[in-house]
């Protein structure tokens, strides 16, 4: 099997905490709240949890326990991961793993983060170079990046504005992302300058949130519920690759060349996709590199509204990061979430026709990558 | 008062560079490294950077984070010096219109602060050429 052991894999279901800042609760009160509702939602007892993963970045020692022993302290494995932006996917991954090869039957899987106000601090060391330099700011760093593809391939300020609107205007359409307001483009253009040519509304914001899934081997699915759960096909993880001067870096779409071989799938089976548009510019800087937009076409598909709801390859129906907001740990499963609502076909004003039959995940953080594959 | 720099592992007053070279594969970094990201040996050599190069790409700032010694507007950019070493540092030149990907750089050492002794506290900066 793709993901490690004989056992097929799925996702039950999921639920969250709706992402809002300064919430004032703590880890076990934002966790909780998604926790019930994935319980609530697959019929599953707490009793039936054989086993933890909870993926965050900044809670303390023992938070991982703290936030499931909410329900009860029944001596089950509890294990934090810490993966920055990767956690949730990780323990998600994890958690898999181990139903596949035959440790546990039911698993469950968290994410929870609280991030404050400003800019993501949390990246330098204090008094450090860069700290007193001003040199790790995330826009900035992303706005590196884009510049180049803009001076390379032509790419436009208005397409990257384009893709913001179309990340606020999906956001609205869900009832867990932290922005819900609509924007037009000219609305987007207005924003504040952060870091050229990334503006206030490019970026997604600090928040406080919380998302869990409830993974068992198929057989067992029935037990819970007779609506088709969504199978984990594939994944692959990695860590950043140096790319020596003068060759082309390739390191996301080998990651996505392997979790198509695990999932004895291809890129052209895909249907519904997530990337982690930390920055909205991500969205035509991630698909490219993995093969899905021809190198430099990003720009034109935004025009050409390919990576919209009803276009050729949705990509972020939900608005992903710059929408929902990122708290750094939780996030992960967010986008597992919106795929799971679209190939269950449960992702109202948001569906994708089908519905879909395979969604891909990529999914970002300092210290890695990950791509995940979901089928029905 | 004396000058110290802001941090010896990236900036040797007056005016040095500290980087690594790899005896095996030749891969040249900035700062220093341990063992080669390249091809994992730990056969490294001490070696300075040059200190100038290409601008290979650019954004300015509005706001300057919490700590920094730097005031907004400011440009950033990643410079990369005829070894293959890359060098992200505060351009002198705030202004992104007078900034152009692939313009020669060069390196500037001048006072960032004062620290609790009295002493200029240096930081180098990248200007065009």
């Amino acid at each position: 099997m793709g993901i490690g052991g004989d056992r097929e894999v799925v996702i039950l279901g999921v639920g969250l905490h709706r992402f809002v800042k300064d919430s004032g609760k703590s880890y076990a009160e934002l966790g909780r709240v998604a926790i019930k509702e994935a319980l609530e939602n697959t019929g599953v007892p707490f009793k039936d949890i054989e086993a933890a993963y909870v993926g965050h970045a900044y809670g303390p020692s023992g938070t991982g326990m703290r936030v499931v022993q909410e329900f009860g302290w029944t001596g089950i494995p509890i294990v934090n991961m810490e993966v920055a932006c990767t956690s949730a996917t990780q323990a998600v991954f994890r958690g898999a793993y181990e139903i596949s090869t035959g440790l546990y039957d039911v698993v469950l899987a968290v994410g929870v983060e609280k991030v404050g106000r400003g800019l993501l601090t949390g990246v330098t060391e204090a008094g450090s170079w860069e700290q007193y330099m001003g040199l790790m700011v995330m826009p900035a760093i992303y706005a590196l990046g884009i510049r180049k593809h803009m001076e390379k391939y032509g790419t436009t300020f208005e397409q990257l504005c384009k893709i913001s609107a179309k990340e606020h205007n999906y956001g609205a359409l869900d009832p867990y992302a932290l922005y819900q307001k609509a924007m037009t483009v000219e609305e987007v253009k207005a924003g504040r300058m952060i870091a050229y040519p990334i503006n206030l509304f490019m970026c997604s914001p600090n928040c406080d949130g919380a998302t869990a899934a409830i993974l068992c081997t198929r057989d067992k699915a029935k037990q819970y519920t007779s609506k088709p759960p969504v199978t984990i096909a594939g994944w692959a993880i990695g860590s950043p690759k140096y790319t020596p001067a003068g060759e082309e870096e390739g390191g996301l779409r080998e990651l996505a060349r392997q979790a198509f071989e695990r999932a004895d799938l291809g890129p052209g089976d895909v249907d519904v996709m997530q990337v982690h548009n930390a920055f909205s510019p991500a969205e035509i800087t991630l698909p490219e590199s993995m093969g899905f937009i021809p190198e430099g076409e990003g720009g034109r598909w935004i025009d050409e509204g390919r990576t919209e709801i009803d276009g050729q390859l949705p990509i972020n129906t939900d608005g992903g990061l710059v929408a929902f907001g990122h708290p750094v740990g939780a996030s992960g499963i967010r986008q597992i979430a919106e795929l799971i609502w679209q190939l269950k076909g449960e992702a109202g004003a948001r569906q994708v026709e089908g519905p879909p039959r395979v969604a891909l995940q990529q999914n970002s953080g300092i210290g890695g990558n990950v791509v995940g594959i979901y089928t029905r | 008062m004396g000058k110290v720099s802001l941090d010896e592992k990236r900036l040797q007053l007056p005016d040095k560079l500290p980087g690594s070279k790899c005896r095996e594969c030749g891969e040249t970094y900035y700062p220093r490294r341990w063992g080669c990201s390249n091809c994992t040996s730990l056969d490294m050599e001490d070696t300075f950077i040059t200190p100038k190069g290409r601008l290979d790409s650019y954004t300015t700032l509005t706001l300057a984070p919490p700590g920094s010694v730097v005031t907004a507007p400011y440009s950033i950019g990643i410079i990369v010096t005829p070894e293959g070493a890359h060098i992200t540092a505060v351009l002198t030149e705030p202004d992104p219109l007078k900034l152009k990907v692939g313009m020669d750089m060069e390196m500037v050492v001048e006072r960032v602060r004062e620290d609790e002794k009295g002493n200029d506290v240096m930081a180098y900066k990248f200007k065009p050429v």
